[in-house]
C-alpha cells in the first residue's frame, strides 16, 4: 500500500467509524420502527433512486454486484437540517450526521463471480423530543417535562455474491443480517421539588434476517435492466426488562432500468414496493399507529462522469417519490427528494469524491417535514 | 465495463498530480467539517401523534407493612448536654427548671494582676441568653431562686422542686414578649447568696417560669452553638482597696461551670408505642422492606413516612417538635452510626405539640440511594432535633400495633424500555 493509499484509507475510516450508521432522523422516525433507511450509494441517491435496480455499489439488487471489475470501497456521510410542523408544534434548525452506507465489493480472481460486503441503514428511530404536562400526585396537580430519547435503529448488514452467466446476464444472492440497536431514555422533571427526577435508559436490540434475490439483464449496449425480490424475516426487538417482540419485516421487490441514449448521458429509473403492512398484526391495540405497504419511484439521469469515461467530473440530477409505512393516523404520508451532484475522480482513478444535495419534502398524517440532506461521500480502489 | 484512466487525453502527468491534490486538500476539510458537525435533535413533542406509544408512567401507592423491626431506646442526650435549657411553666403542660452553677470567684480582686483585698459585696448581676420565648404571653418572669452548689448531673426535678419557694427566691426578670432574644439581665443585692462565702465564692442559682399562663422560653447553655446570644454569666460588683489606700469599685464575672433542666419523668410509654425525644432523648428504629417491584423495578420519585402517634405529641404548649428520619450507615442496633441529612428540612417534619394526626415525614432522599446501593442497611433511625432539648417527645404506634402501624407512601415510575413498535 503506498503512502497516498494509506492517507486515504485513514481518512476513510476517520469518516466511516463513527457510531451514529442510521438512516436520517425525521419526526417519522418516532412511528413504529422508525424511518426507512435507503440502501443505495452517493450516485444513486443522486439519481434519486433511480439507479437502485442496476446500481453495482449500492445494496439492492445483489446482482448488481457482478459488475464490479475491482476492489473498492465505498462510503458516505450525510447531514441534514430540517423543520418540521407538527401539530401546534413547529421547529426548524434541527441538525444530525449520519454514516448510512459502506461497502466493500470486488470480483473473485479466476471465477466469473464478485462479492459484495454492505452496511446500510433499515430504519431509524432517532428522536428527542421535550413535552410538558399536568399531572395530578398525591391529589395536587404537578407540572412534569419530559424528555424522551432514541438514538439508533436497524441497520442491514449483506453479504452478496453476483454470477456473470454471460457478459449481457447476471444474477445475484445476497443475504442480509438485521441487526442494530437503539439507546432509550425517558427523563421527567418535576417542578414540585419534593418529587424526584427521573431517569431511565437501556438499550434494546433488534435482530432478524432476510434473503435477496436478482438479475441483471443487457439485451443491448444502451439497456440495462434489473429486478430483486428480498424477503426478509420477523425481526426480534429484546430489552433489558421486556419480553422478547416480534415484528414481521417487509418483502421488498425492486424493478429497473438504465438506459444510455447517448455515450455521455444515462438515464436510470427504479421502482419499488415494499409489504410493510405484514406487520399490522404484530402491533398492539393500544398504539395509534396505522401501517401500510409502500411504494417508491425514483429518476434521475447522469451527464458524463468516471464511469461512463468522458469526463472526471459528472453531473447528477433526480427526483423520488416514496411512501412511508407509518403513520399515526389514516392518512399515509409520502416523502419527496429532488437531488443533484457531482464527484471528482484523483490519486490516478484509485479515488473518488462525490457529493450531493438532496431537498426533502415530507408530508401526510398530520406533519409537514422540509430538510436539506448534503452528502459527502469516498470511493477508493486500492 | 471497465474503471476509465480519469487523466485526459493530452493532459500532462503533472497536471493529473495537481488535481490529485487538490482531491487530497479537499478530503481533511471535509472529513472535519462532517464530523465536527453539531447536532441539534432536541425538539418539542407533537404529542400524541408524534411521540412513542409509550411514556412513563408515575404510580402512587401506600404500602402497609413495609416496616418491620422497629425498637426504640432512651437514653442518648442528657438535658445537660442540650444547646438550651428549655424552661416551661406548668400550665405550660409539663413544667420545666433550669438549674445553673457558675465557677468560682476569687476571695482576692486580681487588679491588673496583683490581687487586692475586697472590702464589700456590693451586689450581683445574673445575665441569660435568651433563645426564644412562647409568644403567648404579654410578659414573661423568670424567677430565679438560690441552689445549693452541689446541683449537679444527678439532680432531679422531684429533688430540686422544694427549693423552689419563697424562701429562696433572689429575683424576678421580667421579659417584655417584644424581646424575642438576646441577653437579659437582672441586678441582685450582694446578699443574694448567703452562703457564697462559705461556697468558697461560688454560687447556683435556679429558674422557673412564673405565672398561670401557659408560658416558656429557652436559655442558651454552654453546649449552646457559637453565637451573638452568650450562654449564662454571673457579675460580680466589689468595693476593693485599692493600692494608694483609697477604695474602688470593681466588676468581675464568671461563666457557667454546669447547666442543666429538669422536668418531672413521664410515665412509660406502653409496650407496642416507639418513644422519640423527650429526656434523656429517645431513638426509634424502623428497617424498611419494600417490595422487590419497587425497590428493583422502579425509579421512585417521592417516598413518605406515616407515622400515627399513639398519644397527643407531648411538649410545652405551643411549641413544634421537629422529627427527623435519618439513615443508617450499618445497621448494628441502638448504637448504628448514621448519615447526617444535607439539610435540616430533608427528612423532617415540624409536629405541634398535642398534635395526633398522621405525621409525614418525605425520607425519598433515603429510599432513593437504597435503591442504587445494594449494600447501604435500608433502615433508618427517628429522632428530634435537638436532641434534649426540649420536653417534645413524640410516641408513635409500632408495627407491633393492630391499628395505625407506620406505614409507607411511594410514588414511582416503573422501568421501562420501550420495545414494540
Amino acid at each position: 500500500m503506498t503512502r497516498r493509499t494509506a492517507f486515504l484509507v485513514l481518512i476513510a475510516l476517520g469518516l466511516l467509524s463513527a457510531d451514529r450508521a442510521a438512516a436520517q432522523v425525521s419526526v417519522y422516525g418516532v412511528l413504529g420502527l422508525g424511518i426507512p433507511g435507503r440502501p443505495a450509494s452517493i450516485r444513486a441517491r443522486a439519481l434519486g433512486s433511480g439507479l437502485d435496480a442496476v446500481d453495482a455499489t449500492g445494496a439492492v439488487n445483489p446482482a448488481a454486484t457482478a459488475l464490479q471489475q475491482r476492489l473498492a470501497v465505498s462510503g458516505y456521510v450525510v447531514t441534514s437540517g430540517r423543520r418540521y410542523e407538527a401539530g401546534t408544534v413547529n421547529r426548524g434548525d434541527l441538525r444530525d450526521t449520519r454514516f448510512p452506507f459502506v461497502l466493500i465489493a470486488g470480483p473473485i480472481p479466476g471465477a466469473p463471480v464478485a462479492f459484495a460486503l454492505s452496511y446500510a441503514a433499515y430504519t431509524d428511530r432517532s428522536y428527542d423530543l421535550t413535552s410538558s404536562d399536568t399531572v395530578t400526585l398525591r391529589g395536587t396537580p404537578v407540572t412534569a417535562t419530559d424528555r424522551i430519547r432514541s438514538d439508533g435503529g436497524l441497520v442491514d448488514v449483506r453479504g452478496a455474491i453476483g454470477w456473470n452467466v454471460t457478459t449481457r446476464l447476471q444474477l445475484g444472492l445476497g443475504v442480509h443480517l438485521i441487526s442494530g440497536s437503539t439507546r432509550e431514555s425517558r427523563s421527567r422533571q418535576f417542578d414540585d421539588p419534593n418529587y424526584g427526577p427521573v431517569s431511565q435508559r437501556g438499550d434494546v436490540s433488534y435482530s432478524g434476517w432476510g434473503v435477496s434475490v436478482g438479475a441483471l439483464l443487457t439485451p443491448a449496449s444502451w439497456l440495462r435492466l434489473g429486478v430483486s425480490g428480498r424477503r426478509d424475516s420477523r425481526v426480534e426487538v429484546t430489552g433489558p426488562l421486556l419480553p422478547v417482540v416480534e415484528t414481521q419485516l417487509p418483502t421488498t421487490l425492486t424493478a429497473g432500468f438504465t438506459v444510455a441514449p447517448l455515450r455521455s448521458l444515462r438515464w436510470s429509473t427504479s421502482i419499488s414496493w415494499r409489504s410493510w403492512s405484514d406487520a399490522r398484526d404484530d402491533i398492539p391495540d393500544s398504539f395509534n399507529l396505522s401501517v401500510f405497504d409502500t411504494w417508491e419511484f425514483g429518476s434521475g439521469v447522469e451527464l458524463g462522469g468516471p464511469d461512463i469515461g468522458v469526463s472526471r467530473i459528472p453531473l447528477r440530477v433526480g427526483v423520488r417519490y416514496a411512501q412511508l409505512p407509518f403513520s399515526p393516523t389514516a392518512d399515509q404520508p409520502t416523502e419527496v427528494n429532488i437531488s443533484v451532484g457531482s464527484g471528482l475522480a484523483f490519486a490516478g482513478n484509485r479515488a473518488m469524491f462525490e457529493f450531493s444535495v438532496e431537498r426533502v419534502r415530507r408530508d401526510g398524517g398530520g406533519a409537514l417535514e422540509r430538510a436539506w440532506h448534503i452528502l459527502f461521500g469516498l470511493t477508493l480502489r486500492p | 465495463m471497465r474503471w476509465p484512466t480519469w487523466r485526459r487525453r493530452g493532459e500532462s502527468v503533472s497536471a493529473a498530480v495537481r488535481q490529485a491534490r487538490v482531491g487530497y486538500g479537499l478530503l481533511p476539510l471535509v472529513a472535519v467539517a462532517i464530523v465536527g458537525c453539531e447536532e441539534a435533535l432536541t425538539a418539542p413533542g407533537a404529542c400524541p401523534d408524534f411521540c412513542p406509544s409509550v411514556v412513563l408512567e408515575v404510580r402512587d401507592t401506600v404500602i402497609e407493612g413495609s416496616l418491620e423491626r422497629d425498637e426504640w431506646v432512651r437514653g442518648y442526650f442528657q438535658p445537660y448536654q442540650a444547646a438550651a435549657l428549655r424552661i416551661a411553666s406548668p400550665a405550660a403542660g409539663i413544667e420545666s427548671r433550669g438549674i445553673i452553677r457558675f465557677t468560682a470567684f476569687g476571695e482576692e480582686f486580681n487588679e491588673g494582676g496583683e490581687l487586692r483585698p475586697i472590702v464589700s459585696l456590693d451586689s450581683f448581676r445574673v445575665d441569660l441568653g435568651l433563645l426564644r420565648q412562647f409568644a403567648g404571653v404579654d410578659s414573661l418572669e423568670f424567677a430565679i431562686h438560690r441552689l445549693p452548689i452541689d446541683v449537679d448531673t444527678t439532680t432531679t426535678f422531684l429533688a430540686v422542686d422544694p427549693l423552689f419557694d419563697d424562701s429562696t427566691l433572689i429575683g424576678t426578670l421580667v421579659v417584655p414578649d417584644s424581646v424575642e432574644s438576646g441577653t437579659v439581665s437582672l441586678v441582685l443585692p450582694g446578699d443574694a447568696f448567703p452562703t457564697f462565702a462559705a461556697d468558697s465564692q461560688r454560687a447556683a442559682i435556679g429558674l422557673a417560669v412564673r405565672g398561670a399562663a401557659p408560658a416558656w422560653a429557652d436559655v442558651r447553655s454552654r453546649e449552646g452553638v457559637a453565637s451573638a446570644i452568650v450562654p449564662a454569666s454571673l457579675v460580680r460588683f466589689v468595693t476593693i482597696d485599692s493600692a494608694d489606700g483609697e477604695t474602688a469599685e470593681r466588676l468581675d464575672t464568671r461563666q457557667v461551670g454546669f447547666d442543666t433542666f429538669v422536668a418531672p419523668d413521664l410515665a412509660p410509654p406502653a409496650p407496642d408505642v416507639l418513644a422519640v425525644g423527650g429526656l434523656p432523648s429517645a431513638r426509634a428504629f424502623l428497617r424498611v422492606n419494600l417490595p422487590l417491584g419497587i425497590m428493583d423495578s422502579s425509579e421512585v420519585v417521592r417516598a413518605t413516612l406515616l407515622l400515627v402517634p399513639s398519644e397527643p405529641v407531648i411538649g410545652s404548649m405551643g411549641d413544634t417538635v421537629k422529627l427527623r428520619a435519618l439513615g443508617l450507615q450499618a445497621d448494628v442496633g441502638p448504637k448504628s452510626p448514621f448519615f447526617l441529612a444535607p439539610a435540616d428540612s430533608v427528612g423532617a417534619a415540624d409536629v405541634l405539640v398535642g398534635a395526633t394526626d398522621t405525621i409525614e415525614v418525605d425520607i425519598t432522599y433515603l429510599v432513593r440511594p437504597w435503591q442504587g446501593d445494594s449494600t447501604l442497611a435500608r433502615a433508618l433511625l427517628l429522632t428530634v432535633t435537638p436532641e434534649a432539648g426540649s420536653l417534645g417527645e413524640i410516641r408513635l404506634r409500632s408495627t407491633r400495633s393492630l391499628q395505625g402501624a407506620p406505614a409507607m407512601r411511594v410514588t414511582y415510575v416503573p422501568l421501562f424500555f420501550e420495545a414494540s413498535p
